[in-house]
C-alpha cells in the first residue's frame, strides 16, 4: 500500500501522519482500520526500563609513552580490556570496587553524558611497543575519539511479572518483593512496547534506524536470548553515546541485586499495509504474560497464572484469589515521553525512516546452558533427623543429642510436622539460663529445605542466616530428613 | 525525643521466641525508650515509644528486619530530579502514599504515609530519602 519512500517523501515535505502505539489504537476505533492504515503513515513505539545487557565501547586515543590496558577502571568501575590497547567496554551490570550496589557501569555512562569528569586508572604488563605501566588521568566524554553505545540485549517484547511465595523479602532484578506475595511487579510498556506493534518483524531487523537513549542508533540485530516463538523477541542495538542524553540513560542500583541501566527505547514502525495498522492497533488486554514465583530460584520457576498488561497495569492484580498490589519497574511516563520524542523528530522532519537490511529471525530457540555436571539435589545428601516433640524435656533433647552425636533437633507435632528446630547451643544456653521446657529455647521460625532443592540453594539458605543444618520437609511438611552444613561439601 | 508508632504483624512475628529475639536486639543496641503505649489484639501488637533523636535510625533499621511498620510524621522526602517515574516503590507502598498519577508519574502523598519505610532500599535512583 505504501512504501518506504513514500513515507520518506511525505516526512521530507512535512506532511507524515506521525502517531503514537497509544494513539494508534484510538484511530483505529474512531475511524476504522481501513482509514488508518490509508492516513497514518508512522507509529512510534517506546520503552524505558533495566536493560542490564548494556554498555559502550569508548576510545581513549594514545598516550606518550603508550600503554597497551590491561586492566581499566572507570570512576573505579572495572570495564572489559580484551581490545586492542586503548579500547574499552563498560558494562552497565559491573559494579564500583569500592561502591558496589551503589555505582556501576551504568552510572558511569550517566555521568559522561552529563559532561561529569570521569577518573580513569589502567594498569599493564608493559611490552616493547606499549612501556608505559600504569595510568591515572581523567577525561570527559568530549575527551573520547569514540563512545559507542552497544546493547547486545535490549527492548524485550514482553516481561514476565514477578511476586515471591517464601516467607522472606527478596532483593531480585525485578525489584524488592515482599514475602507471602505481599506484592507483584513487571516490566515493559505493553501496547507502547517496540516489539509488541511489530511481532512478526515486518519492518524491523539489522539496519532498521531507531530513538536510543535520546540519540539515533541503529538495530544491529536479534538480541541475545531473543526468544520470538514464546513473543520475547530482543534486539541487539548500537548508537552514538556523543548524541545520546541523560535523559534516557539513567544508571541505576537495585538493593542487594546490583547495577542497571534505565534505557530509553523507541521504534517508528511504518504504517505500510493494513496488516500492520492492525498490528500496531494492539491493546494492553490482548497481550499477556506470565505471573512468576521469584522465590523459587531455578532457571524455571514457578508460573503461578497468565496474565494481561492490562491487569498489570491496572496496580492490583489477582493471586490465590486475593488481590494483590502490582506495579511498574520500567517507566510509562519516560517511555511516552520516548514515543512523543520520536514522533516529534519525525513530524519536524529530523528523522527518517529506514528498510531494514535483514528481518530478525522468528524462528530462533533460547536454549539453556550445557552443563557438564550433574546438579546434586538434597535428596541425596540427606541424613536421617532424630527429632522430638515440644513436651519433651530439655533433659531429654540433650540425651538424644549425644547419643545420636547431632547439633540439631527438629521439634515436630504429632503429625510428624515440622513446628521448631533445637540445637545443642540452644540446650546448653537453655540450662545455663535454669529452664526446664523445651518450649523456652525452641525456635519456631524454621528455614527448612526440599528433596529437589539443588544443594547450592540450601547452601546459600544456611550462609544468609548464618546457621549450620536444615531440616528436609515433604509436601506436607512433615520432616523426612535433615542436612548440615558439612553433609554439602 | 521522637515519637515512633509501631505495628507488629503476626505475620512476623509467630510466637513467644521471636518476641524474646526482637526484645534481645534490640537490647544490643543500648538504647532506653519510653514505652508510652501498648495494645494488643489478635490482628497485631501497636506500641507508642519515645526514642531519643539519635536512636531512631538504629532502632529502626532493626526493627523493619522483622516487618514491623513503623509510623512517623513526615518521615521521607522524594528527590523528584532523580525519581525516573518506574513505579517500584508503589507495590511496596501498603497505604497508597505513593501513586500513579494520571500521567503516570509517581507521586507522593505524605498525609498517608506511615513511615514504614518499606519502599527506601527499593529505590533504583535513590531518590527516596528517609527525613532524619
Amino acid at each position: 500500500m505504501k512504501t518506504y519512500a513514500e513515507i520518506n517523501n511525505k516526512i521530507k515535505k512535512g506532511d507524515a501522519v506521525v502517531v503514537t502505539a497509544e494513539e494508534m489504537i484510538k484511530i483505529v476505533e474512531d475511524d476504522g482500520l481501513e482509514t488508518a492504515a490509508r492516513d497514518v503513515d508512522v507509529v512510534t513505539t517506546g520503552t524505558f526500563g533495566a536493560m542490564c545487557s548494556s554498555g559502550a565501547f569508548l576510545n581513549f586515543g594514545h598516550s606518550d609513552p603508550p600503554i597497551k590496558m590491561e586492566h581499566v577502571w572507570l570512576n573505579g568501575v572495572h570495564a572489559y580490556h580484551g581490545n586492542a590497547a586503548v579500547d574499552c567496554y563498560i558494562g552497565v551490570s559491573r559494579m564500583s570496587d569500592k561502591r558496589p550496589f551503589k555505582y556501576g557501569g551504568g552510572h558511569v555512562i550517566e555521568d559522561l553524558l552529563l559532561g561529569k569528569p570521569i577518573k580513569l586508572r589502567a594498569t599493564s604488563y608493559t611490552t616493547d611497543c606499549y612501556p608505559l605501566e600504569e595510568i591515572d588521568t581523567v577525561f570527559t566524554l568530549n575527551d573520547l575519539n569514540q563512545a559507542i553505545l552497544c546493547n547486545p540485549r535490549n527492548s524485550y517484547q514482553r516481561y514476565v511479572c514477578a511476586t515471591n511465595s517464601t516467607e522472606r523479602t527478596i532483593y531480585t532484578y525485578m525489584g524488592k518483593l515482599l514475602p507471602n506475595f505481599g506484592n507483584a511487579t513487571y516490566s515493559g510498556t505493553g501496547e507502547l512496547s517496540p516489539l509488541q506493534n511489530d511481532p512478526n518483524y515486518e519492518t524491523i531487523g539489522i539496519g532498521t534506524r531507531i530513538f536510543l537513549g535520546g540519540g539515533v542508533g541503529y538495530i544491529v540485530g536479534e538480541g541475545t536470548q531473543h526468544n520470538p516463538k514464546e513473543r520475547f523477541g530482543s534486539l541487539f542495538v548500537k548508537g552514538d553515546l556523543k548524541q545520546m542524553s541523560a535523559e534516557y540513560l539513567k544508571g541505576v542500583n537495585f538493593e542487594r541485586y546490583g547495577t542497571s541501566m534505565f534505557v530509553g527505547l523507541g521504534i517508528p514502525i511504518p504504517i505500510l499495509n493494513l496488516g500492520l495498522a492492525k498490528k500496531c492497533a494492539i491493546k494492553d488486554e490482548d497481550i499477556w504474560t506470565e505471573v512468576v514465583d521469584y522465590g523459587i530460584p531455578r532457571r524455571d520457576k514457578p508460573v503461578l497464572r497468565k496474565i494481561t498488561y492490562k491487569e498489570l497495569k491496572s496496580g492490583r492484580i489477582e493471586l490465590n484469589g486475593k488481590k494483590i498490589k502490582c506495579s511498574s519497574l520500567s517507566s510509562l511516563y519516560m517511555a511516552r515521553k520516548v514515543a512523543n520524542e520520536l514522533k516529534k523528530w519525525i513530524i519536524e522532519g529530523r528523522f527518517f525512516i529506514s528498510a531494514p537490511v535483514e528481518r530478525l529471525p522468528t524462528d530462533t530457540k533460547f536454549k539453556p546452558m550445557k552443563m557438564t555436571k550433574e546438579i546434586k539435589f538434597i535428596r541425596s545428601v540427606k541424613r536421617d533427623a532424630f527429632t522430638c516433640k515440644l513436651e519433651d524435656g530439655i533433659k531429654y533433647v540433650a540425651n538424644l543429642i549425644i547419643k545420636e552425636s547431632t547439633n540439631h533437633v527438629p521439634v515436630v507435632d504429632n503429625n510428624n510436622k515440622l513446628i521448631g528446630i533445637v540445637t545443642s547451643f540452644d540446650i546448653t544456653k537453655g540450662l545455663a539460663l535454669g529452664k526446664n521446657k523445651l518450649d523456652e529455647i525452641v525456635t519456631k521460625k524454621v528455614i527448612y529445605t526440599t528433596c529437589d532443592e539443588p544443594i547450592e540453594i540450601a547452601a546459600r539458605k544456611m550462609k544468609i542466616n548464618k546457621i549450620s543444618a536444615l531440616p528436609v520437609v515433604d509436601k506436607e511438611n512433615k520432616v523426612i530428613g535433615i542436612v548440615s552444613a558439612e553433609d554439602l561439601i | 525525643m521522637v515519637l515512633l508508632t509501631l505495628n507488629i504483624s503476626p505475620r512476623s512475628i509467630t510466637n513467644v521466641s521471636d518476641y524474646a529475639k526482637l526484645i534481645r536486639k534490640v537490647l544490643d543496641l543500648d538504647i532506653s525508650f519510653n514505652i508510652i503505649h501498648l495494645s494488643t489484639s489478635s490482628k497485631s501488637v501497636s506500641m507508642i515509644i519515645e526514642v531519643p533523636k539519635d536512636k531512631v535510625k538504629a532502632l529502626i533499621t532493626t526493627l523493619r528486619d522483622y516487618d514491623i511498620i513503623i509510623e512517623r510524621k513526615n518521615p521521607i522526602s522524594i528527590d523528584e530530579e532523580n525519581c525516573i517515574h518506574c513505579g517500584q516503590c508503589i507495590s511496596l507502598c501498603s497505604t497508597g502514599a505513593l501513586y500513579f498519577d494520571k500521567e503516570y508519574k509517581v507521586c507522593y502523598d505524605h498525609e498517608k504515609c506511615i513511615g514504614c519505610l518499606i519502599c527506601v532500599d527499593s529505590c533504583p535512583r535513590s531518590a527516596i530519602k528517609e527525613n532524619i
